[in-house]
C-alpha cells in the first residue's frame, strides 16, 4: 500500500492545524454557521440527526492493521464505541462532537489519515475493487492508478468548487467488484488488440433520484494520458454543469442534455489542449508510486487440500464459512477472507472497536497487516495462507465474526436510513434486521443462492437499491415509513437499473413480499440459476404477478 | 409539554453547537436536551419564543434551529420522534475492550 512521505505527513499536518483554528472561530462567533458549513463539509463533518457524523477517508477502501487499531480508538475515545464501513470503503463515525473534531483529526494524521474531500462537490474518495492486487481474475493492480488518482485529485484547485460532488472508480477483474457503470467516471483496465493495457472510460452513471448508467466514453485510453484526460472530462463538467438546480447538477444529467456524442466532442476538444502536456504525470512519479503497488511473488507454500477438507468435513460452520466467505487469491495456496459485517442484530456495515482491535491482530498474524473495506459494506483481509484458514475461522469466531454471508440474502447494503441521516425518509436499519430475521435459517439462505438485496432509505440511494436483485426504497406516506420494491437492478459490468414493481409496502408487510419473490425464483429457476439471471429470463411482470396478485 | 392555543402550535428544536445534541426550546425559553421539556407555541408566544432562539444562535449556543408544526399533543413526523429519543431504533455493536488484539 501507499506509504507516506514527509511531504504528505507535513501537509496533514497544516491541514489539521487549519481547521483546529475554522473550529475556534466558529465557537468564538467568529465564523456564522454559513461561513463555517462549507469549511466542515471539506473535511468530512456532517451535522445529522442526533449529532455530528465524521467520515473518515479510507483510499480505494485499503486499510493498515495500525489504521484500523487507530480507528477503533477514535471510536472508543470521540465515539460510542463503534464505527460504520460504507458503500464508498470509507469509515462513518455517528457521535462526534464539533469540540473534539480538531483533536480528532490531529489523531487520524498521526496514523496517515484524514477526512478532506469526504464530503462537498468535490472528488470523493476514489474506490475500487476490494480485491485488487490479490483476485485472480485481474489484468493488473488497478490500486497504483487509484494512488495516482487520489494525489491528482486531492485540493485539485480548479475543482474544489465543481457543480456538485463527483465520483470515480477503478477496477481491473473479469467481474466488477467496483460499480463502475454507477460512477460519474467508471474506469475499467482492460487490454487493447495490440495487447497494450489501458482504460475503458465510462461516463454519466449514477444513483439518486435520475439514476442512470454510465455510458462509454473511450473504448481504450492509454495509461500514460490518465490524468488529461481525467482533467478534460473534469474541465467540460465544471464549465457547463448545471449550477442553478441541485437535482439537475450531477455529470449524469449534462451527459444525457448533450448526448454522449458531443459530450465526447467537448472532451476530445479539451483533451487536445493539454493532451502529453505537463498535466500527465511525469514518468518518474508514476513509477513511484505504481512500484508500491506491484504484485510480488507470494511465499511459496504447500496446499493443504487434506487437512482442510477433514475440518469441512467435521465443522459445518467452517464447511459454510469457507464455501462463502473465502474467496479465491492469484496464488491458489492463498485466499482472501471475506468477514462479514452482516448478522441478525447487527446493524450492516457497523463494526465495534473492539471487532476492529480483532481484526487488524488477524491481518497482522495471518496476513500481510492490511485489510480492504468492501463497496457491500464488509471486510476483506487478503493474502491469508490457505493453511491457515481453520485458524483465522477460529480467530474470526473469538471476536464473534465468523459469520458467512458473502453476497447471500442478509448480505444487504443498507443505509443509515432514518436512523441516523437528516435526508432519511424512512428507516432502513429495522427492516433489514427484520428481512435477515425472516431468512433466519442459514440452509435457507444457502439455498437460495447469491442474491443482493439492497435498502436505501430515501431516493437519494446511498443504500444503492437502483443497483440490485432486489432492492428496496423507504418513501414516507403522510407520515408513515412505506418501502417501494424494485427488481433486476445490477452493479457489476452489466450493470442495470432494477425497475419498480408496484405499489409500496407498510414495513411489517415487507419481509413477506421479499419472501413471496424469493419463493416465486425457487419455484421456477432454472439448474444452477442465479436470481439475477431468472428475472432477466422470466421478466419483472412474473414477479409482480406473484407479489400482488392473490394465488 | 403544554398545550397550546390558537392557530399557530409549534415546537422549535436546533442542536447545541459544541456536541450537535438535539435540544428543544422550553417553555421558558431555555433548552433542553429532553422533548418532554418542549414549549409549545402559540400565537400569542411564538414571536418571543422565535427571537429567544434567534439570539441564542447569534450567541453560539444552538445551530440549525427549526420548528416543529404540531398536531395537538403529538408531532407528526417518525423522524421527529427518531430524532426525541437520542438515538437509533437499532442497537449498535457493543464495544468489549477485553476482546482487543
Amino acid at each position: 500500500m501507499y506509504q507516506y512521505d514527509e511531504m504528505d505527513r507535513d501537509f496533514l499536518a497544516s491541514r489539521s492545524a487549519q481547521f483546529r483554528d475554522q473550529v475556534e472561530r466558529r465557537l468564538s462567533g467568529a465564523l456564522t454557521e454559513d461561513e463555517f458549513k462549507p469549511l466542515r463539509l471539506q473535511n468530512g463533518l456532517y451535522l445529522q440527526l442526533h449529532a455530528y457524523m465524521l467520515r473518515v477517508a479510507v483510499p480505494y477502501g485499503v486499510l493498515s492493521s495500525v489504521q484500523m487499531r487507530g480507528l477503533a480508538g477514535v471510536a472508543r475515545e470521540f465515539d460510542r464505541g463503534f464505527g460504520h464501513f460504507t458503500t464508498r470503503q470509507n469509515i462513518q463515525f455517528n457521535w462526534i462532537k464539533l469540540v473534539d473534531s480538531p483533536d480528532i483529526l490531529d489523531r487520524l494524521a498521526s496514523f496517515d489519515m484524514h477526512a478532506i474531500q469526504t464530503s462537498g462537490n468535490c472528488i470523493r474518495n476514489v474506490t475500487s475493487d476490494p480485491l485488487a492486487g490479490a483476485s485472480d481474475d485481474e489484468l493488473e493492480n488497478p490500486l497504483g492508478w487509484c494512488e495516482v488518482i487520489r494525489q491528482w485529485s486531492t485540493l485539485h484547485p480548479e475543482f474544489a468548487f465543481l457543480p456538485r460532488k463527483f465520483k470515480i472508480a477503478v477496477s481491473a477483474g473479469a467481474e466488477d467488484r467496483a460499480a463502475t457503470g454507477f460512477h460519474d467516471i467508471g474506469l475499467r483496465v482492460v487490454k487493447s488488440r495490440w495487447g497494450e493495457i489501458g482504460f475503458r472510460v465510462l461516463v454519466g452513471g449514477g444513483q439518486g433520484r435520475t439514476p442512470r448508467v454510465a455510458q462509454q466514453l473511450t473504448p481504450f485510453l492509454p495509461k500514460h494520458n490518465l490524468l488529461s484526460y481525467l482533467e478534460a472530462i473534469m474541465r467540460v463538467y465544471n464549465a457547463a454543469g448545471r449550477r442553478d438546480n441541485i437535482y439537475k447538477a450531477r455529470i449524469k444529467i449534462l451527459v444525457e442534455a448533450m448526448g454522449i456524442d458531443a459530450f465526447r466532442d467537448a472532451v476530445d476538444a479539451e483533451w487536445i489542449t493539454i493532451k502529453d502536456s505537463a498535466v500527465e504525470l511525469p514518468a518518474g512519479e508514476q513509477e513511484r508510486i505504481l512500484r508500491q503497488f506491484t504484485r510480488k511473488p507470494m511465499e511459496s507454500v504447500d496446499l493443504p487440500a487434506d487437512m482442510l477438507a477433514k475440518r469441512r468435513q467435521r465443522d459445518p460452520h467452517f464447511d459454510r464459512w469457507v464455501m462463502h466467505n473465502v474467496l479465491n487469491h492469484y496464488d491458489p495456496a492463498y485466499a482472501n477472507v471475506s468477514i462479514s459485517l452482516k448478522a441478525i442484530g447487527r446493524p450492516p456495515g457497523d463494526a465495534s472497536a473492539s471487532e476492529m482491535e480483532g481484526i487488524a491482530a488477524l491481518a497482522e498474524q495471518f496476513a500481510k497487516s492490511e485489510i480492504r473495506v468492501t463497496y457491500s459494506q464488509n471486510l476483506i483481509v487478503p493474502h491469508i495462507k490457505r493453511a491457515d484458514l481453520p485458524a483465522v475461522f477460529d480467530a474470526l469466531k473469538r471476536i464473534g465474526l465468523s459469520g458467512a454471508e458473502n453476497g447471500l440474502i442478509g448480505d444487504m447494503i443498507v443505509c443509515p436510513g432514518l436512523d441516523y441521516c437528516n435526508l432519511a425518509n424512512a428507516r432502513s436499519l429495522p427492516l433489514a434486521d427484520k428481512i435477515f430475521k425472516h431468512f433466519s435459517q442459514a440452509g435457507l439462505r444457502d439455498e437460495i443462492g447469491k442474491i443482493r438485496l439492497n435498502i436505501s432509505g430515501c431516493i437519494n440511494a446511498c443504500g444503492h437499491h437502483h443497483a440490485a436483485d432486489i432492492g428496496i426504497l423507504g418513501v414516507n406516506k403522510k407520515g408513515v415509513e412505506h418501502y417501494q420494491i424494485t427488481l433486476g437492478g445490477k452493479a457489476g459490468e452489466d450493470a442495470a437499473i432494477g425497475t419498480i414493481l408496484g405499489p409500496s409496502f407498510e414495513e411489517d408487510r415487507v419481509p413477506n413480499a421479499i419472501a413471496t419473490i424469493v419463493d416465486a425464483y425457487r419455484q421456477r429457476r432454472l439448474d444452477g440459476e442465479a436470481f439475477g439471471d431468472a428475472v432477466d429470463r422470466l421478466g419483472t411482470s412474473y414477479f409482480k404477478q406473484a407479489l400482488y396478485v392473490p394465488a | 409539554m403544554t398545550k397550546a392555543h390558537g392557530d399557530i402550535n409549534l415546537m422549535i428544536t436546533a442542536n447545541r453547537l459544541t456536541d450537535g445534541n438535539v435540544m428543544w426550546l422550553a417553555g421558558d425559553f431555555t433548552w433542553s436536551p429532553h422533548r418532554r421539556d418542549a414549549g409549545c407555541f402559540n400565537a400569542d408566544s411564538v414571536q418571543a419564543a422565535r427571537a429567544s432562539a434567534a439570539r441564542d444562535d447569534a450567541r453560539n449556543l444552538v445551530t440549525a434551529i427549526y420548528e416543529i408544526a404540531m398536531d395537538g399533543k403529538q408531532d407528526v413526523s417518525a423522524r421527529e420522534d427518531i430524532r426525541a429519543n437520542q438515538g437509533p431504533t437499532i442497537v449498535p455493536p457493543l464495544d468489549q475492550p477485553e476482546m482487543g488484539g
